[in-house]
């Protein structure tokens, strides 16, 4: 199994619960945003010493759970001061960017890496669209016309010209063109049975982030494989990543106390805005291909705020413990799901950041050498 | 509306069909024979259509000593300059690509903008097939689809022969030896979702052809002005207006022409 050590660069200074959206940015204090910079980006390289195969980061607006407005930059970063993890973007936004400048920048981090990009295309969630004013319902034909028209920008030998339905370009000739050939890996979410279907339809790996429970994700996956079937390909389990809120600690009882605060701060502080935000676009909009797909998400996102670290552990959906206690959980997951990509994120909400990187240290002594050989 | 024309050459009787006011252009029909799509219907609007029935095609008799691409390519230039009487800028498809493009080799001075709708994929090296018509069906799906085809389908699989026939005669590697020496300004379509063979064509013909410009118009395979008419309204338009400054985005000056979720009625209908 493969590990991403994945950071979503959460702002850690919010003290009420918010509902509101956008949150006021008076909140932001520069300094301090300086400070957890440059401590998030350390250890997002230190990740590398710690042996994990890929260093993730992802792109969101107008939300202090998620700093990285353009993940691009700290990609960029990434991939001068590290030499052998892979750069993984989960991802850009590309149904709300200009595609041809998403196929410039990732054809850059390709080439200042030497390769080792994996480049996300995301759709992202609700309240972007009303932070890039985008129409919620050409989401997913945005994402659609957009990954074509990226992947045709890295893979043209001539130049081109585009004409869509949302992107018209008269002449194309990125440089430079990425290392990898014929094109970085793609991955795409597939936290819903859409984006399962959408990911397998564009020859894309598939990644699920915040589970409910196993069952649904085995039934995405599920979905991911059959549809790849029909499309004459063939997944294997390097094209399934799972992501899991991850805390390790020398004991459980000290693990599950540090992200169970994380957690609270997360959904509770940081993820009431979004939330707010979320009901307000799915209410009169084609977020979702299928409107009651609209509906369970919004309940899935309330469920995941209510559940408990101790009901998530039970479940399979969080990593939580003492190294050996990890290691366990990993190979139940391993065991079920198959996933030969496993994306932790550790920093969750405003867990210590000494606590993140003394349990990246552990992942590396105690957990790797038990779970290399899957 | 479409009127049926005559005209008499040294090797035989062209029938040919005109519509509409405007600077000429020229149609080169391919394989499915001469049809009409929204794409052509609209550019009427605009210019002066000229469709002549290549020799064998729709029933039509095949003229004597015109046997490969180069003969219909002079049948062409001569054709414009007796029915048209000026150069002229030329649209075409699929097989008629090829034609177009001997015709702009040959005469020069005959063909002003060139655009190639999906021209037809340059054979394989183990001699594989010539077409994706022929290969998948998909084409006569999207033909189908199209009022326009409906009475005239049988015709299709009969101009598939003609096809062949001028295939056989035709050396396609003296074709594109001549192509850098165009001097046409050309516009290459292609759909996104071409076959591998159309899309490697289409690379071969950039490269080679000294003016051109490829553009991919998303969402349709082989029949883009079937199936994205707006689309490759648009670019034709903008092309053969503004020529190679078609680079350059001018929406605001575009006539409109309609929404892509709009149904359209063709009002031209099937050839007579």
């Amino acid at each position: 199994v493969k590990v991403t050590f994945f950071h979503l660069m959460p702002w850690t200074e919010l003290t009420e619960v918010g509902r509101d959206w956008p949150v006021p940015n008076k909140y932001f204090d520069p300094a301090r945003g300086t400070e957890l910079y440059r401590s998030y980006i350390d250890t997002m390289v230190y990740a590398e010493a710690c042996g994990f195969d890929q260093i993730g980061c992802n792109e969101h607006h107008f939300s202090p759970y998620g700093l990285m407005a353009n993940p691009n930059l700290i990609a960029a970063i990434l991939a001068t001061r590290t030499q052998r993890s892979k750069i993984a973007v989960l991802g850009n936004l590309v149904a709300l960017a200009n595609p041809i400048r998403v196929a410039e920048e990732y054809a850059m981090l390709d080439v200042i890496s030497g390769g080792r990009l994996v480049a996300g295309f995301m759709r992202g969630i609700p309240h972007e669209y009303v932070a890039y004013n985008i129409n919620p319902s050409t989401s997913y034909a945005r994402l659609q016309e957009a990954t074509q028209l990226i992947i045709k920008a890295w893979t043209e030998p001539e130049p081109f010209g585009w004409e869509g339905e949302f992107y018209q370009f008269r002449a194309v000739s990125i440089w430079p063109r990425p290392v990898q050939k014929p094109c970085p890996p793609v991955l795409m979410s597939a936290s819903n049975p859409d984006s399962a279907a959408f990911a397998a339809r564009n020859r894309a790996m598939m990644g699920i982030v915040q589970l409910l429970d196993l069952s649904r994700a085995k039934e995405n996956i599920r979905i991911y494989m059959e549809v790849a079937q029909a499309m004459g390909w063939q997944p294997t389990p390097d094209h399934i990543m799972i992501g899991q809120h991850t805390c390790i600690c020398e004991t459980d009882e000290e693990a599950r106390a540090y992200l169970q605060s994380g957690h609270d701060y997360l959904f509770k502080v940081l993820g009431g805005g979004p939330r707010t935000a979320a009901s307000i676009v799915l209410k009169d909009s084609r977020f979702y291909i299928n409107p009651e797909r609209g509906k369970a998400q919004v309940e899935r996102r309330r469920t995941l705020a209510a559940t408990s670290v101790e009901e998530a552990i039970e479940k399979g959906t969080m990593l939580c413990g003492s190294p050996e206690t990890v290691v366990k959980q990993i190979k139940r997951l391993h065991a079920e799901l198959g996933n030969g990509h496993l994306q932790v994120t550790m920093k969750v909400g405003n867990i210590p950041d000494h606590v993140v990187s003394n349990g990246m240290r552990l992942f590396k002594e105690r957990v790797w050498p038990e779970i290399a050989h899957l | 509306m479409l009127q049926r024309e005559e005209l008499a050459l040294p090797t035989g009787v062209v029938t040919y069909f005109v519509s509409g006011n405007g600077r000429p252009l020229l149609y080169v029909h391919g394989e499915e024979g001469p049809r009409i799509s929204e794409t052509l219907e609209s550019l009427a609007g605009e210019r002066r259509l000229y469709i002549p029935v290549l020799p064998g095609f729709d029933g039509t008799p095949l003229h004597d000593g015109v046997r490969s691409v180069r003969d219909l390519g002079s049948l062409l230039s001569e054709f414009t300059e007796k029915a048209i009487g000026e150069p002229c800028d030329v649209i075409s498809h699929c097989f008629g690509g090829w034609v177009a493009m001997s015709m702009a080799v040959q005469s020069p001075a005959s063909a002003d903008h060139l655009v190639l709708m999906a021209p037809m994929p340059f054979p394989q090296g183990d001699g594989a097939s010539l077409n994706e018509l022929n290969r998948s069906g998909a084409g006569d799906h999207a033909l189908q689809r199209v009022s326009l085809a409906g009475t005239r389908h049988e015709a299709v699989g009969g101009n598939r022969s003609v096809v062949a026939r001028y295939v056989a005669d035709t050396t396609v590697d003296d074709l594109i030896a001549a192509l850098p020496s165009m001097k046409s300004v050309t516009l290459l379509l292609v759909g996104s979702s071409a076959a591998v063979d159309s899309i490697e064509t289409a690379r071969r013909l950039r490269s080679n052809i000294p003016r051109c410009h490829l553009l991919y118009i998303h969402d349709t395979g082989h029949f883009a002005q079937l199936d994205q008419p707006i689309r490759c309204k648009r670019a034709v338009s903008d092309f053969l207006n503004w020529g190679e400054a078609f680079l350059v985005n001018r929406a605001d000056q575009r006539v409109p022409v309609g929404s892509d979720s709009r149904p359209h009625q063709t009002s031209l209908g099937n050839l007579p």
